[in-house]
């Protein structure tokens, strides 16, 4: 009698521990398309001083922050034409991000332009369709990130555009460019089944309209979480997309300047 | 006792269930970023030292507008400002019929009044470095009908009348109609000898590229510069150069 007491007494606070606990929060922050605003725009918003200090007061009330820019990080102020990128990569690394994917304005110096600018950067850089094996980025590029944040598991893809049109075939000279549709079902699928992620995230740097683009990467693809996305400029938005399976599947995306940035809460 | 291992297995199962993490997005929203000032001071030390050093570079007077000049289609004082000057930056070097660069590249207005080193950088902030090509009469007429479907852009050396179906007719080339047989040498940008921004025919030109390594915003610096010293007034009128069909 004492001994069945006892077990069910045991399993009451078993199952109790077990399921009442909080729930744990992650804190995912995104920016897109910064330009090299490296001082505030003239509405007064953005700039580096301010945007450190909103990701350090948020990190202040949440132990798991994940920090991330879906490319051009670069061009647009004399910062750039000056610096070529050091700002801004001094900058990234100050405020702690932990990935970007490449836009198209990251090859305005041509790829050695790039690796030099990357040099000190303390972030990962992740671009899945953009093959640099033959080039002076090889170690710099990765094809996936992994991401352990406060016990979870996060898979990162990254997406670069197609660079027809857009960068100039001498800046981009020995890398090869591949569907970003095949390749985030074939590294979602990865991460997912084999890595065993418990998110993963897209860092796309596709724009959000077109055929190539957020909206209609959602629909095609599966094993995906979030999309974080740049490159539109006039797009502004969290948009709740369908995809292959039917499941709901969020696509944020900002304007340039990075005057706000966008904030996803994952509870867990 | 059968019943009691099922129990715990059952709970169990429910504890794993539990503790495996099971993430769910509860929330997803935009957050600006608003003035605040970083309570990392050598944070923000380090960008004082870079504000200083552009304020410096960027405030340099390099010349007076006597206009304000802005772009326009079909034609517009900034077109002619920027294509005049880069005709005049090509002609220096060798003979030059044609200068073509793109309105999308130019970012803001010339004011009337005092122009910085700033002013040009935010004018033309790409690093787009100048080229000569050289295209046929055939290929000047590709370009001619790309710029006519633009409704007109950033241009000199060319007149034409653009047709209410937005082809290019009555094309001169320095005030010469197309002359099958004679190689016409144009100056743009690297960006536009890929055939960027709706000007495809741009990229068909014959032989090899001759670049000039010079970055358009510096030449366009150094130009207003020249002007400057040699007393030369900054401006341009509207030459109704190229002009749409009434």
């Amino acid at each position: 009698m004492w001994k069945s007491k006892f077990f069910i007494f045991t399993i009451i606070v078993l199952t109790a521990i077990s399921c009442s606990k909080q729930p744990r929060t992650l804190v995912i922050l995104h920016t897109n398309d910064c330009h090299s605003r490296v001082e505030p725009t003239s509405n007064n918003l953005g700039g580096f001083e301010y945007r450190k200090y909103l990701i350090d007061s948020i990190r202040k009330v949440n132990a798991n922050v994940l920090l991330l820019d879906a490319g051009d990080i670069v061009q647009g102020t004399p910062y750039f034409n000056v610096y070529g990128g050091q700002v801004e990569v001094e900058a990234y690394n100050e405020m702690g991000y932990d990935a970007i994917t490449l836009g198209n304005h990251e090859f305005d110096n041509g790829v050695d332009g790039l690796a030099k600018m990357l040099k000190n950067a303390q972030f990962s850089v992740v671009c899945s369709n953009y093959d640099a094996t033959n080039t002076v980025l090889a170690n710099r590029l990765k094809k996936y990130l992994i991401i352990e944040k406060g016990g979870l598991k996060i898979g990162i893809i990254g997406l670069g555009i197609m660079p027809d049109k857009v960068i100039l075939p001498d800046n981009f000279r020995g890398i090869i460019y591949s569907d970003p549709i095949e390749t985030t079902n074939h590294y979602a699928h990865m991460l997912k089944s084999d890595k065993k992620c418990d998110l993963v995230i897209v860092l796309s740097h596709l724009g959000y309209t077109g055929e190539m683009g957020d909206s209609a990467l959602v629909a095609q693809t599966q094993n995906v979480d979030l999309i974080l996305g740049g490159h539109t400029h006039n797009v502004r938005g969290i948009f709740r997309i369908p995809n292959l399976n039917g499941d709901t599947v969020i696509v944020a995306q900002s304007t340039k300047s990075c005057e706000e940035l966008t904030k996803t809460v994952v509870e867990y | 006792m059968y019943l009691r291992t099922l129990i715990l297995v059952g709970v169990v199962g429910v504890m794993y269930s539990c503790c495996a993490p099971n993430p769910k997005i509860v929330s997803a929203e935009f957050v600006p970023v608003t003035p605040r000032t970083s309570g990392d001071s050598a944070f923000r030390n380090q960008l004082n030292v870079y504000y200083q050093e552009i304020a410096d570079k960027m405030n340099v007077e390099i010349g007076t507008s006597a206009q304000q000049m802005e772009t326009d289609r079909p034609e517009g004082l900034l077109n002619n400002f920027v294509a005049e000057t880069m005709l005049k930056y090509g002609n220096a070097i060798k003979p030059t019929d044609v200068a073509i660069s793109n309105i999308g590249g130019l970012r803001r207005d010339l004011p009337e009044g005092k122009i910085t080193v700033g002013t040009i950088y935010e004018l033309m902030p790409f690093y787009n470095k100048l080229v000569f090509l050289k295209f046929s009469a055939d290929q000047m007429d590709d370009i001619c009908q790309a710029i006519a479907k633009k409704g007109g852009d950033v241009v000199a050396g060319i007149s034409m009348m653009i047709t209410k179906d937005n082809k290019a007719v009555n094309i001169k080339i320095g005030g010469q109609p197309l002359k099958q047989g004679k190689i016409y040498r144009v100056i743009t940008t690297d960006y536009l000898s890929e055939g960027m921004d709706g000007l495809e025919p741009l990229a068909n030109y014959m032989d090899e590229m001759e670049p000039l390594d010079v970055v358009m915003c510096d030449m366009m610096i150094e130009e207003i510069k020249k002007m400057t010293e040699k007393n030369q007034v900054i401006k341009t009128t509207l030459k109704n150069n190229i002009y749409v069909e009434k």
